[in-house]
């Protein structure tokens, strides 16, 4: 009895040792294409810092276009670092990929391509967020400067009001490219749509109706609004 | 870079091809401007006729597609019985006209681009720009202008109005002192509209290389005053009255004329670093005419706007002034909100404006942003001035504005330690 437990122990353990060794080849050909798409990554990094700081020398310190644009959307993050770590991140997932494709066809080659496979929709959701959210501070910049200049009261809440449009608008989008509740979310933007719609309609239409044709009034005239001044 | 040309159409290659060479050119920018634009063009003419009898003169109208008359009533317009306004001289010969519409995005500066195409084209000796919805201009306007040029050996002639204290605040807090303190000579009216130039200065002018920016709209003014101060031009003024012009133009609100202006005043100060840095003090500019006082128009001020705005804007904005204020200026932004009576000081003011250019400069916020963010603090500066001003008289609130001036020039260094900072 004790014999037979022992061999099943035994015979375990070796299973387990084979199962190990034969994953170990797979895994070194992850961690050698890892290591090259680190490698790549940061050849491929510096050669683009380089080549931005050079440009920037001679262009001037501060009037690239890229980094007005991240300043922009609210970002202070310099052009050579956001351009330097999604060329690090994206020579690495080319890299992975690569080694993925060069497993031997199996279970586990066909879990890690389908990892792998999900990294650019990933990438992309990811891109698509960060853009709704630069796109986000830019209108809620231009909301709220407006509405302020203009004296309006409710700046704040329409510039946040404005920031959460748009920015749940690029989250949305970047949802629907990983395909998680893509029915969920267009029932909810539906109903929102349609609630604010009706909202307003409601509002402006039939409850402010002279509130509504006063300020249009006042609008087209702007010159009562005018405090008077004579600027140049 | 290389200026490129505004092109000229085939009919006014040709009437430059037939008038040759002129001593005198005048300018009249136009757009819309039917009611006013006819007393302009008779007071040209007859100023020409009486200041200018024996010189060829040329008036061109620079127009922005008029749909009403402006073109037409530029056209037919004749000064009329000269000796019925005192006019004893004959002129030589009539005044030649150029109309023309210009070319470029729209605004004053591009129709400006075409006057000193043409006069450079004409090699005019002396050239006026005038407004064509004025409604005080006189014949000796022409005089004050062209004269200095003409007979005293002058580059650039600015205007210099008797104005409301209320007429120009723009002028007031920001251009003049800043223009002043930087360049380190008083043009009191950098931006008046009306000017004088010889036609070597207009040939400069059309040489510049960005016409597609704020210079082709409002910042033509400020762009051609520190163009001359800048190179450092034999520069005067000319009293000319009071400016009265047509009620204001639709398309001169607030917030894009105070971008066009004051981005302009900025890049110049990036373009002409060299001229400015290590000027301190200022020197008086000579003054042609004959001042007088003036009957102003009073300019009514709701001071209770101005107020709300400055105080909303210190409640909602310091997140887009962190961009490039530094956190003595929020402060004071901040107390001078919760004071009784907005009081925003000298001091912090010219603070602010010179942390404004330094951060224009380094394009710390986009450069539309940054001075439509500075739109609320501007008018608390006028809040403060009006409340200081409104029981006075013209001269102490005159008086007041030297004292600005002077706090521009004393704040001189802290701008030029911040511009080199930034580097």
């Amino acid at each position: 009895m004790g014999r037979t437990l022992g061999q099943q122990i035994a015979l375990a353990f070796d299973r387990l040792l084979e199962a190990f060794l034969s994953v170990v080849p797979a895994a070194l050909v992850l961690l050698v294409s890892l290591l090259v798409g680190v490698l790549a990554g940061l050849l491929l990094r510096t050669l683009l810092r380089f080549a931005i700081g050079l440009r920037r020398r001679y262009r001037g310190e501060e009037g690239s276009s890229s980094r007005q644009l991240l300043r922009a959307a609210g970002l202070k993050a310099d052009p050579e670092r956001v351009v330097g770590t999604v060329s690090f991140w994206t020579a690495v997932v080319v890299a992975l990929a690569v080694g993925v494709n060069a497993l031997e066809p199996g279970a586990l080659r066909n879990v890690l391509s389908e990892a792998v496979g999900f990294l650019p929709r990933l990438l992309g959701a990811t891109l698509l967020a960060v853009v709704g959210l630069g796109a986000g501070a830019l209108v809620r910049r231009s909301v709220l400067l407006g509405a302020v200049n203009a004296g309006l009261p409710w700046a704040r809440a329409g510039a946040r009001a404005a920031y959460v449009l748009v920015a749940a608008s690029f989250v949305a989008a970047a949802l629907d490219h990983l395909g998680v509740g893509r029915s969920i979310l267009v029932a909810a933007f539906s109903i929102a749509g349609g609630a604010l719609a009706l909202t307003f309609a409601l509002a402006f239409g039939l409850g402010g109706r002279d509130l509504a044709r006063a300020w249009l009034e006042k609008k087209l005239r702007a010159e009562e609004e005018d405090s008077g001044i004579r600027h140049v | 870079m290389t200026a490129r040309l505004p092109s000229l159409s085939r009919e006014v290659s040709d009437a430059i091809a037939r008038i040759g060479k002129v001593d005198v050119l005048v300018g009249i920018p136009s757009f819309n401007n039917e009611r006013t634009v006819g007393h302009v063009v008779r007071a040209v003419v007859a100023g020409l006729a009486r200041h200018f009898p024996d010189a060829r003169a040329v008036l061109v109208n620079s127009d922005g597609g008029s749909t009403d008359r402006t073109r037409e009533i530029v056209e037919r317009t004749e000064v009329g019985n000269l000796a019925e306004i005192l006019v004893d001289a004959v002129p030589s010969s009539a005044t030649a006209k150029i109309i023309t519409p210009y070319v470029g995005i729209p605004g004053k500066g591009s129709a400006f681009r075409t006057i000193f195409r043409i006069a450079a084209e004409l090699e005019a000796k002396a050239c006026c720009v005038l407004d064509s919805d004025l409604r005080s201009i006189t014949p000796e306007w022409i005089e004050l202008l062209l004269e200095p040029i003409v007979r005293h050996g002058y580059e650039f002639v600015a205007p210099l109005y008797a104005r409301h204290r209320y007429d120009g605040t723009i002028t007031n807090t920001i251009v003049y002192p800043l223009t002043r303190a930087l360049y380190g000579r008083r043009v009191r009216q950098p931006i008046g509209g009306d000017f004088g130039f010889s036609g070597e200065l207009a040939a400069r002018f059309v040489a510049f290389e960005d016409w597609e920016g704020p210079v082709a709209q409002y910042g033509i003014d400020i762009f051609m005053t520190t163009t001359a101060l800048a190179e450092r031009r034999k520069v005067a003024q000319a009293f000319l009255g009071a400016k009265i012009h047509d009620p204001k133009d639709p398309g001169s609100d607030l917030g894009p004329m105070m971008v066009q202006v004051v981005s302009t005043l900025f890049s110049l100060m990036e373009r002409h670093e060299k001229a400015w840095r290590g000027v301190s003090g200022s020197e008086a500019v000579p003054v042609f005419g004959f001042p007088y006082t003036v009957g102003l128009e009073p300019v009514p001020v709701k001071l209770d706007r101005l107020l709300a705005q400055y105080r909303q804007a210190a409640h909602d904005l310091p997140p887009i002034w962190e961009a490039f204020l530094s956190p003595l200026s929020l402060a004071a932004i901040r107390e001078a909100a919760h004071a009784p009576a907005v009081d925003l000081g000298d001091e912090a003011w010219v603070r602010i404006v010179a942390e404004a250019a330094v951060g224009f400069r380094r394009r710390a916020l986009p450069p539309a942003t940054l001075i439509r963010s500075l739109v609320p603090l501007y008018l608390g500066k006028v809040a403060t001035f009006v409340a200081e001003t409104e029981a006075g008289s013209a001269e102490e609130a005159e008086a007041r504005l030297e004292e600005l001036a002077l706090a521009y020039e004393l704040g001189k260094g802290g701008l030029e330690a911040l511009w080199g900072a930034a580097h």
